[in-house]
């Protein structure tokens, strides 16, 4: 494994519900290596957004260290922090949300360039078509208004202004699930091709452990705000060591008729439980297929499974492997 | 009530396999430039009780107006015409809101993706349930009361009998889902229509709900509606490919998937990605599905088919049977 671009150390992000305390993010350890793209898997509620804003620190963590770059982001005041915004940028689900409608698609993507004085007009004029290019989207596009393009295109625009600043580090939380299955692709195509070209290092944050596996080098799987397992992809996805991701992959429908008829699946009971009172112990166990006393009353440790790889389970691998991926 | 009318929908007799039957049905609006725009286009299918169909399509395919349509629901000002539209045996063509509101909820109903418009805010979870119940049984309110209970222990809620006290708020997506399910079925209707039931919902909930709606349709036909492949896998007999108001492919869900024959249905089927130890890039399908004001007289699909033809251009291939099952293109993908 190449030094990680980007590693967290037990980083905490606690939110204030009414007088109590939500810990929506506990004791994650992560680390980015330079070049790859790591895969972040989880339920609504297990955390995996705010742990990105918690990265960008678009929210300061409650607990532990963010380094980048060798860097430990966390202890930098605004100031110190500016150069570092421009290195590392965010790309979110929802592209109509995160456009504003009122600007000119020219405006927003060299906006980024404005705020940290880079280039002059023509600089920041050239560079705006080079991205618009490096997207797939014709020149044109700079004078026309969000509300003029489709999801997909407008994702291809929130990409275009995420690279503006020349970044060497992007999180992209759910991309994609936003948008058409024909869509999808194109924009996972343009991700797979930006990242090639301007040597991107990238947290992809995603509930679709399908389209994670499609793109990723590693996977980190977590649930109710813990990091459950984590390691390389294909070790993750057809040799599972935690219950909740051998579940989470038994769930995942693939068009196959062949994999939906023979696969093993585990069907979980109940709901997730609230983050605000999580279960004792291992958080799965109330849900966990193969839980035993002690899931209840001790807490395992994220322990070295393999090469490269961690778990946090009393009893690792003992529910899968459930997909034989031919 | 009236025990003549074979179209009465109140009558017990016995139960038609056919669940529905639909000919040629079109779901139009008025347009100011083209007079009207027809979102829904020539759609044919019947389906028997105790099998599953899943309609397939991206956004604006008109799925979601092929299922309101089949429940007289249509929103103003579209309008729907069909040569036939049979429901449980009824012909539903003529029916005036009043004739809805008995087959609507006893005969075919539906279950929406997000459980949370499709239930009452301000009414519990049990008045609802046997609101529904009375309208069309005719029972007594103890009664309406126990089968609310066991509707609900039958989808799984747990604790059934204080939860019918609870609103919709109080009962997490999951949950919701499932007294969605209890409601729809609660009449035995031969029609339920689950549009995109899972999609609000997390993987594990989502797996949940799946096995629920097998368990529970064994005596309805059901019509799923989804753009999700894998679920419609997980889930169906037959497959019918939607594009632009038409059914582009329509046959057995194994066939379809292993021998895509309409290149939309096959290109869907590359964009989307599975667990395969050899990563294979996806490949995706160029441009964005059109607005049905959009579509010209040739193929939809043609200006963004890798097959395309002269042909596809200027005339619209119809939906023929192709070797097994019924494919539009005029250049279908070999088998």
């Amino acid at each position: 494994m190449t030094a990680p671009l980007l590693r967290t150390e037990d980083v905490v992000v606690r939110f204030r519900v009414g007088r109590r305390s939500l810990t929506a993010v506990d004791r994650v350890s992560l680390s980015v290596p330079k070049g790859e793209t790591v895969g972040l898997v989880g339920e609504s509620g297990s955390g995996k957004t705010t742990f990105g804003l918690a990265v960008m620190r678009a929210i300061d963590p409650n607990h532990g260290r963010v380094v980048f770059d060798g860097v430990d982001l966390t202890a930098l005041g605004e100031r110190r922090m500016r150069p570092f915004r421009r290195r590392m940028q965010m790309i979110f689900q929802d592209p109509f949300a995160s456009l504003d409608p009122k600007m000119k698609v020219g405006r927003i993507i060299s906006e980024p360039m404005r705020i940290h004085s880079i280039g002059d007009r023509q600089e920041i004029a050239s560079r705006v078509s080079s991205l618009l290019e490096a997207v797939g989207l014709p020149s044109d596009t700079v004078q026309r208004y969000p509300t003029q393009f489709s999801g997909g295109q407008k994702q291809r625009i929130s990409i275009a202004r995420a690279l503006a600043t020349d970044p060497e580090f992007l999180v992209a939380d759910e991309p994609v699930s936003a948008l058409d299955v024909s869509i999808q692709a194109q924009v996972i195509a343009v991700l797979d091709q930006v990242k090639k070209r301007f040597g991107l290092t990238t947290l992809i944050i995603a509930h679709d452990l399908a389209l994670v596996y499609q793109v990723t080098d590693r996977i980190a799987v977590m649930y109710l705000g813990q990091i459950v397992e984590e390691g390389p992809t294909a070790d993750v996805v057809f040799d599972p060591r935690h219950p909740y991701t051998a579940s989470l992959l038994s769930a995942s429908p693939v068009p196959d008729p062949e994999v939906e008829r023979t696969r093993e699946r585990i069907v979980l009971r109940g709901d997730p439980p609230s983050p605000i009172s999580p279960p004792s112990a291992c958080r799965f166990h109330t849900r966990c297929p193969i839980a035993r006393p002690v899931c209840a009353t001790e807490t395992p440790a994220l322990v070295s499974c393999g090469p490269n790889r961690t778990v946090a389970c009393h009893f690792p691998g003992e529910l899968g492997p459930v997909l034989d991926g031919r | 009530m009236s025990n003549t009318a074979a179209a009465d929908p109140g009558t017990e007799a016995a139960a038609p396999r056919r669940a529905v039957e639909v000919e040629d049905l079109c779901v139009s609006f008025p347009s100011p430039e083209r007079g009207k725009v027809t979102v829904v286009n020539e759609v044919s299918f019947s389906l028997d009780r105790g099998r599953t169909l899943a309609i397939v399509g991206e956004s604006g395919a008109g799925k979601s107006m092929l299922s309101l349509a089949l429940l007289g629901l249509t929103p103003k000002p579209g309008w729907v015409t069909a040569s036939r539209v049979v429901v449980d045996g009824i012909d539903v063509t003529t029916l005036n809101d009043k004739g809805w509101s008995k087959v609507r909820g006893k005969n075919i109903s539906m279950v929406f993706q997000d459980a949370l418009s499709g239930l009452n805010p301000v009414r519990s979870v049990g008045a609802v349930l046997m609101e529904v119940i009375r309208r069309h049984q005719g029972v007594s309110k103890a009664q309406a009361r126990q089968a609310a209970t066991e509707m609900l222990e039958s989808v799984g809620i747990p604790d059934a009998k204080t939860r019918l006290t609870v609103y919709p708020h109080q009962l997490s997506g999951g949950l919701r889902q499932r007294v969605m399910i209890a409601l729809a079925l609660v009449n035995r209707p031969a029609v339920l229509i689950a549009d995109e039931p899972t999609t609000a919902l997390d993987a594990t909930i989502q797996a949940q709900i799946l096995e629920l709606l097998a368990e529970m349709i064994t005596d309805a036909a059901l019509l799923l509606v989804t753009h999700d492949l894998g679920v419609a896998t997980s889930i169906s007999d037959q497959i019918a490919v939607m594009y632009a108001g038409r059914f582009v492919e329509f046959g057995p869900t194994e066939e379809v998937l292993r021998r895509p024959r309409h290149p939309y249905s096959a290109g869907l089927l590359s964009a989307v990605p599975r667990f395969e130890r050899e990563r294979r890039p996806l490949v995706a399908i160029p441009g964005s599905p059109p607005s049905p004001s959009e579509v010209g007289q040739g193929c939809p699909f043609a200006p963004r088919c890798t097959r395309v033809q002269d042909r596809c251009i200027t005339d619209r291939p119809p939906l023929e049977d192709l070797e097994g099952h019924p494919v539009a293109c005029w250049n279908p993908v070999p088998a």
